[in-house]
């Protein structure tokens, strides 16, 4: 099982690191979201992404320990169903 | 780009919209107002809530909404324009400014709680009290929702026909469409914002849209592969969901509509009929309808997305500036020691030396003039001091403005700020009478405040008049006596009565002439001033007014000087002090205590002072009549340079002490000078004023 931290500014940059990261894993993924204090909607849809396709493997994806703001930005992007978010999973 | 040059361009459109702002309220306040002047107030306003929105700055945004929604009633004709609601601007206009300035510097919103309230009030009475409750005053129904040619033609017609439909208004609710398009991240833009602005509008994402969505394998992550539709509620306006959008790129495809969409998602196949569609400018190809119902947004918008002034220029970091011209100085000096060369080699006299000593001093003044800048962005900020000091001291003012185009080195503009103020304060402050005390003078119930810059003789003038009592010179003298600053008896001119206002006792007096009281005195303006090379003057007539002069070089990179050696080493002495230079005879000179000295020029004694001497250069000569005499001009008076010989009199460079080593009492700066040599820049006010506190305590023990 693949874990990581969510980055704390979930920019740009940081989407395409963490979408090299995802490639380069292949069984199931646990994304720590504790950290992340600024997030758009590159970020929002590479996880959105990222969760379909692991879906449509059959693999696990989730995110846990979502701060605040990851909350935020998926419920005003209407994601959060989607993502999963809520679902707080103990580790 | 990145996330924090884009904001500061946001910041730069600011203050350019707050500027135009400004002007066109002036305009305002002065005459009826046209409607292409409140349309640009309306627009400006309009460009700094959109830019507010995007960069999150969520309190600037709001109170640039209110502020919005009572310009677009006034532009309407729903309100009319009334002394109080131009105040109100004014106030609002104030308040907006604040904002800004605090969302750039992060820090706390400044309290807009009162004026806010004020807005909303007048945004009520437009509405007529029936629809208090709704934000804005013109509901729309679905079938006017299709913006045609007439809304941006023809404002009343459109109000006309808003009011006539008002009673059927619908309140149902707004479905709102979102595709953002792929290049909906270009330049680190992100729709997260666009969608909080609805949700602050009472909106919600209904649905995510995500069958676009490639997979993890072949997400290309900086294109927009997502849309969404939103719930609003139907009290909202049309026009407050589409302001959302005004900023948008390019690829947005929008739709607003009262029907439930039948397609929801990025892509859809069909838009009904009954929806119009806003879009940025390059609308999709997909979109359907004939090309008149493709509207733009409500707005014109080209005139919202683009800065009100179309001028051909560019913006420069200032570090490039600074080095350019550092390096035009190094170029300067370089071609003076060049020049030196060549001269002790016997070919200083070639025609091409000359041209080129001609070209480096017509890049110099190039490069200068880049750094330029119009006195106006410090002027800008006075009516504001005068509205504060208005309302404040219950005095009318009138403030007239002349030559804020003058334009001056940046270093200068960006220091003559706090004097400025200062000089403003006093003119209202104490210069002009209350309204009462006016008329009863036979004057106009308003001042009149008078700021004016002009360029003379290669150095700038700011002045600052007023047309209120000015200053009683027989109070200001006995008050002086009192205070010790002159004695009983002296023989003084008018002017130098005037000038006594300036003295450092006199900040701190009670009355008299009233300049005190705000802990910052006169005494401490000059100073400011002086250390910029400046000089502040001061006329006056009694009960017609007074006038502040303020002469400032144009730039604090060059100065004219007289080079002059002192022992082995070479000094400059700026020319702005020098007023002659005379070698003595014998005789002249007299003896003034143990190692002091005056002469007599023209009747006036004025002290020596050996620079020699003060300043520890060995081997300085000591002898007045061996020496060369120079008659310098100094705030604190005439006073003459002892120096050994006058080398040249030229331009030169200055090189600050203080960054490039530490401050020097006595001392100004440093050049480069032809030969290579490094000569020190002499700061005439300051040695003035040492040698005669030293010659006071000296007489005193």
């Amino acid at each position: 099982m693949t874990r990581l931290p969510l980055p704390g500014t979930f920019d740009l940059p940081a989407v395409i690191q963490l979408a090299g990261k995802l490639r380069s894993t292949s069984g199931p993924v646990v994304l720590d979201g504790a950290a992340v204090e600024r997030i758009g909607i590159p970020g929002l849809q590479l996880l959105l992404s990222a969760q379909a396709t692991a879906q449509a493997g059959g693999k696990m994806f989730e995110i846990r320990h979502p701060s605040n703001a990851l909350i935020t930005a998926a419920n005003t992007a209407g994601a959060n169903e989607i993502i999963g978010i809520g679902s707080c999973d103990a580790i | 780009m990145q996330f924090d040059e884009i904001q500061a361009i946001f910041f730069q459109e600011c203050e350019e919209g707050l500027a135009a702002i400004e002007i066109n309220l002036a305009e305002i306040r002065d005459a009826a107002p046209e409607a292409e002047t409140i349309n640009t107030i309306f627009r400006a306003v309009h460009s700094i809530k959109g830019g507010a929105g995007a960069f999150g700055l969520e309190t600037l945004q709001g109170f640039a909404h209110h502020l919005e929604t009572v310009l677009d009633l006034l532009r309407t004709g729903e309100l009319t324009s009334t002394p109080d609601l131009t105040v109100l601007l004014f106030a609002a206009f104030d308040v907006l400014s604040d904002h800004v300035a605090s969302a750039q510097a992060g820090s706390g919103a400044p309290n807009d709680a009162a004026v806010l309230a004020q807005l909303e009030a007048a945004a009520a009475m437009a509405s007529g009290g029936s629809a208090v409750d709704e934000p804005e005053p013109v509901p729309v129904t679905d079938d006017s929702t299709r913006i045609d040619v007439s809304e941006m033609m023809d404002l009343d017609l459109d109000s006309l026909l808003a009011s006539i439909e008002a009673p059927v208004a619908t309140q149902a609710a707004w479905w709102v469409q979102i595709c953002p398009g792929r290049g909906a991240f270009h330049n680190g833009a992100d729709p997260l914002p666009l969608l909080r602005e609805i949700e602050t509008l009472g909106g919600s994402v209904v649905s995510l849209d995500t069958s676009a969505l490639p997979s993890l394998e072949t997400l290309v992550v900086d294109e927009c592969w997502i849309g969404w539709t939103m719930q609003v509620p139907g009290s909202v306006s049309r026009d407050d969901i589409e302001a959302v959008f005004d900023f948008v790129a390019d690829s947005y495809r929008v739709t607003l509509s009262h029907e439930p969409p039948s397609v929801l998602g990025p892509e859809p196949d069909s838009v009904p009929s009954a929806e119009s569609t806003l879009a940025a400018p390059a609308l999709a190809p997909a979109t359907p309808g004939p090309p008149s119902e493709l509207s733009p947004t409500p707005l014109p918008a080209d005139d919202v997305g683009k800065a009100p002034v179309n001028s051909v220029t560019i913006r420069v970091e200032l570090e490039k500036l600074d080095r350019l011209v550092n390096l035009v100085g190094e170029l300067v000096i370089t071609q003076a020691m060049l020049a030196q060369q060549l001269s002790v080699r016997g070919i200083g006299a070639i025609d091409e030396l000359s041209d080129l000593d001609h070209l480096t001093r017509e890049l110099q003044e190039s490069a200068m003039s880049i750094r330029a800048q119009p006195v106006k962005s410090v002027f800008s900020r006075v009516p504001r001091i005068i509205r504060e000091l208005e309302a404040g001291t219950g005095k009318r003012v009138r403030l007239e403005v002349e030559g804020e185009m003058t334009e001056v080195d940046k270093t200068v503009v960006e220091r003559i700020g706090e004097p400025l103020t200062h000089m403003i304060r006093n003119a209202v402050d104490h210069g002009l009478e209350m309204p009462d005390e006016r008329v009863a003078a036979g004057k106009p119930a308003e001042g009149v405040v008078r700021l004016a810059a002009e360029h003379r003789s290669g150095r700038i003038v700011i002045s600052v008049s007023d047309d209120g009592r000015g200053i009683d010179l027989p109070r200001v003298r006995t008050k002086a006596i009192e205070r010790g600053i002159i004695a009983a008896d002296a023989s003084l001119s008018d002017e130098d009565i005037e000038n006594l206002i300036f003295a450092p006792g006199f900040s701190t007096a009670a009355s008299v002439s009233n300049i005190s009281g705000r802990g910052v005195g006169m005494d401490v303006v000059r100073r400011n001033v002086q250390s910029l090379g400046g000089r502040i003057g001061i006329t006056s007539k009694f009960g017609k007014g007074s006038t502040f002069t303020l002469t400032l070089p144009l730039t604090l990179a060059i100065l004219d000087g007289m080079v002059v050696s002192v022992g082995e080493q070479t000094y400059v002495i700026p020319l702005t002090h020098v007023v002659e230079s005379l070698r003595p005879q014998h005789g002249d000179v007299r003896g003034f205590g143990p190692d002091a000295g005056v002469l007599d020029v023209r009747g006036a004694y004025l002290p020596i002072l050996p620079v020699g001497q003060l300043l520890n250069v060995p081997e300085a000569g000591t002898e007045p009549t061996k020496a060369v005499l120079v008659v310098v001009e100094t705030d604190a008076g005439q006073a003459i340079l002892m120096v050994d010989g006058i080398q040249d009199q030229r331009q030169v460079v200055v090189k600050s002490l203080e960054a490039n080593y530490a401050p020097v009492a006595g001392l100004a700066g440093a050049t480069i000078l032809g030969d290579g040599r490094v000569a020190l820049i002499l700061d005439v006010e300051t040695l003035v004023q040492r040698h005669r506190g030293e010659t006071n305590r000296a007489l005193a023990a």
